[in-house]
């Protein structure tokens, strides 16, 4: 790896950090949320807007833009986080999370939250929309990619399944899937609660090329895979991305009950000593 | 009665009607042509225009019209995926036609409601009430309207006949914004004439009357005006309105018929469970309450009858869906104001 390519991993890193930092921060004033996913999805999250998509946060529905939909809308704490610091809206808005009027609603939702490219937050759905914004890019004769990313518990969705046949069947290559496979949803263990392995049999044989990402919460690791799925032609692809649930929190990594609550305020004194931030502040 | 409408086209049955227009087949046939025609010269005009379908619309009449193969996008038994990607297609801009069967509203209601209503998004569901026939319960949808009627923001229409189902095609897709019409699949007379001023959100007083007002629209506008005739034979003057658009419904129509006739009866092949006689009640109770009926189907599960000359007057009369009922209706309704027993 080059010396530049180190300094953009190393920034990528600390953007990372920071939003683990801001996502627990938000999550904690707004009393409700979803860290575990947001934790484990914020390093595919922070890459893409920082390193992959074009993006135009001075103008967020510039037609050539790549676009990303958040299928797993519960984790939205993290891309507010990334949209944030990208400029999309001020930094104070976080901290209006799941407020009454506040533009960052407990799910995404597009007409409130710029730079939020679809409402999402019903299970399943988000795949099925991205097909739609692939196929109209094809009918625009646009080249933007569209990525979407789900979780793995959100695959038990049937509708999922409609959308992956549909998408190989019409070669939709400008859509990238991105599985976040914690391995976890509210009731367990994925495997113990409806098996999804082998996973990646199930979309090879849907015709999807799959990439498999071994450490979705290594960067080195998601901008290579990045870089792949970008430059493969004629089917659609999908990261299937081992990550780790609430990862960089010691004492949250591979537990469930981590889903979907807020940290205790204990807790949270101990999350703030290791995600340290010299100077972080919550406005 | 009043201009735009054809005096006395309906007593003249659909049969007779197909007879005189050259039309051999059952009528959903000469309906879906007549929608297809004019989906093909909306879209020729409008590129942004495109279809979507899960099964059972042909793409290839589209595509030998002159629509661009890439415009018209068939996705299978799959009913979630297609709603959804057509969210995605109206999102970047364009116009999806979904044209199907109503009955597969309702196993797509959440994508609706979250994935396209929720950002209004301009999606155009042109849903084909397939209608007491041969599929049964499971094919003929009576509660689209209700569950519909509750999502913010969308535009619920529903034709009467062909005349009006071509205008509102026209003007539904020029809107902007998440649209549902529901479109007859059983035969109807044509009521109107070409020159008939269909404007959205706007009833349309078909028969003037003051003794009772009979608000109606689809397949059971026709058999309103029977009624109609009916009651006059009795010495009732009914006034009778189209209310084409269900939702947002014309609130100053109900409340001046209200006012003017003092007895409503509402007309609707729908359950009476959400449909347009709730939404009329919910109008007549904040403004102008006054003795009302609904007839619509009461609160139960539909069946099969043959799909032939007649099949559909048997579950009509089964459902108390007929011109005699809405006359029973409309007498009740009358005699309840004359009694004043409103309490």
């Amino acid at each position: 790896m080059s010396i530049i390519n180190k300094a953009l991993i190393g920034d990528l890193e600390a953007k990372a950090k920071l939003f683990r930092r801001e996502i627990l921060e938000m999550i904690l004033k707004a009393g409700t949320g979803h860290p575990g996913g947001s934790l484990s999805a914020i390093d595919i999250i922070t890459a893409l807007y920082y390193y992959k998509m074009k993006v135009d946060p001075k103008n967020p529905k510039w037609p050539d833009r790549d676009r990303f939909v958040l299928s797993k809308g519960h984790v939205c704490p993290a891309l507010y986080a990334v949209l944030a610091e990208k400029g999309f809206f001020p930094k104070e808005a976080l901290w209006t999370l799941r407020q009454p009027g506040s533009i960052l609603q407990g799910h995404p939702d597009m007409r409130k939250t710029p730079g939020v490219e679809m409402s999402t937050g019903s299970l399943g759905q988000g795949l099925s929309v991205a097909v739609g914004m692939a196929l109209a890019g094809r009918l625009d004769k646009k080249d933007y990619k569209v990525f979407c990313m789900m979780g793995d518990g959100e695959i038990q969705e049937g509708n999922i399944w409609e959308g992956a046949m549909f998408a190989a069947h019409k070669k939709l290559d400008n859509l990238v899937g991105i599985l976040d496979r914690n391995r976890l949803q509210i009731d367990g263990s994925t495997e113990d609660v409806m098996a999804l392995e082998p996973v990646a049999d199930k979309w090879k044989a849907f015709g999807w090329e799959v990439l498999e990402l071994k450490d979705g919460n290594d960067m080195i690791q998601v901008v290579d895979a990045l870089d792949k799925a970008t430059q493969i032609k004629g089917k659609p692809i999908i990261i299937i991305a081992d990550t780790i649930k609430s990862k960089g929190v010691s004492f949250m990594e591979n537990k469930a009950e981590f889903h979907g609550r807020a940290l205790r305020p204990d807790e949270m004194e101990k999350a703030r000593k290791e995600l340290d931030i010299p100077g972080f502040k919550v406005s | 009665m009043v201009k735009y409408v054809r005096d006395g086209a309906w007593r003249e049955s659909s049969e007779e009607f197909f007879k005189k227009i050259g039309f051999a087949g059952p009528a959903r046939y000469y309906t879906r042509q007549l929608m297809n025609q004019t989906l093909l010269k909306l879209a020729k005009a409008d590129p942004r225009i495109c279809f979507v379908s899960a099964e059972g619309s042909p793409p290839e009449s589209y595509e030998a019209a002159g629509i661009h193969r890439y415009r018209v996008m068939g996705f299978g038994i799959a009913e979630a995926n297609t709603v959804l990607a057509a969210s995605g297609l109206a999102k970047e801009g364009l116009i999806p036609v979904y044209s199907t069967m109503s009955w597969l509203l309702g196993r797509s209601y959440n994508n609706i409601f979250q994935s396209i209503c929720t950002d209004n998004l301009n999606v155009k569901f042109l849903m084909s009430a397939r209608g007491w026939a041969g599929g049964g319960g499971s094919h003929h949808e009576i509660n689209d309207i209700a569950f519909m009627r509750c999502i913010p923001q969308i535009l619920i229409m529903a034709p009467a006949d062909t005349v009006e189902l071509v205008k509102m095609i026209t003007a539904g897709l020029k809107y902007h914004g998440a649209t549902f019409i529901r479109i007859f699949g059983q035969p109807v007379p044509n009521l109107f004439e070409e020159d008939y001023p269909f404007q959205m959100g706007k009833a349309f007083t078909i028969r003037k009357g003051n003794d009772v007002t009979i608000i109606s629209f689809g397949t059971e506008l026709w058999r309103s005006l029977v009624a109609s005739d009916i009651l006059a034979k009795e010495g009732v003057e009914a006034r009778v309105i189209n209310m084409n658009t269900i939702k947002p419904i014309d609130e100053d129509a109900i409340i001046k018929a209200a006012e003017e006739t003092g007895a409503i009866v509402t007309a609707e092949d729908h359950s009476v469970i959400g449909g347009l006689g709730e939404a009329v009640a919910h109008v007549l109770v904040k403004n102008q309450p006054v003795p009302m009926d609904m007839v619509g189907v009461r609160d139960r599960y539909s069946q099969s009858t043959y799909d032939k000359q007649g099949g559909w007057a048997i579950l009509e009369k089964a459902y108390n869906l007929t011109a005699d009922d809405i006359v029973a209706a409309s007498q009740k309704t009358i005699n309840r104001k004359k009694t004043k027993n409103i309490k």
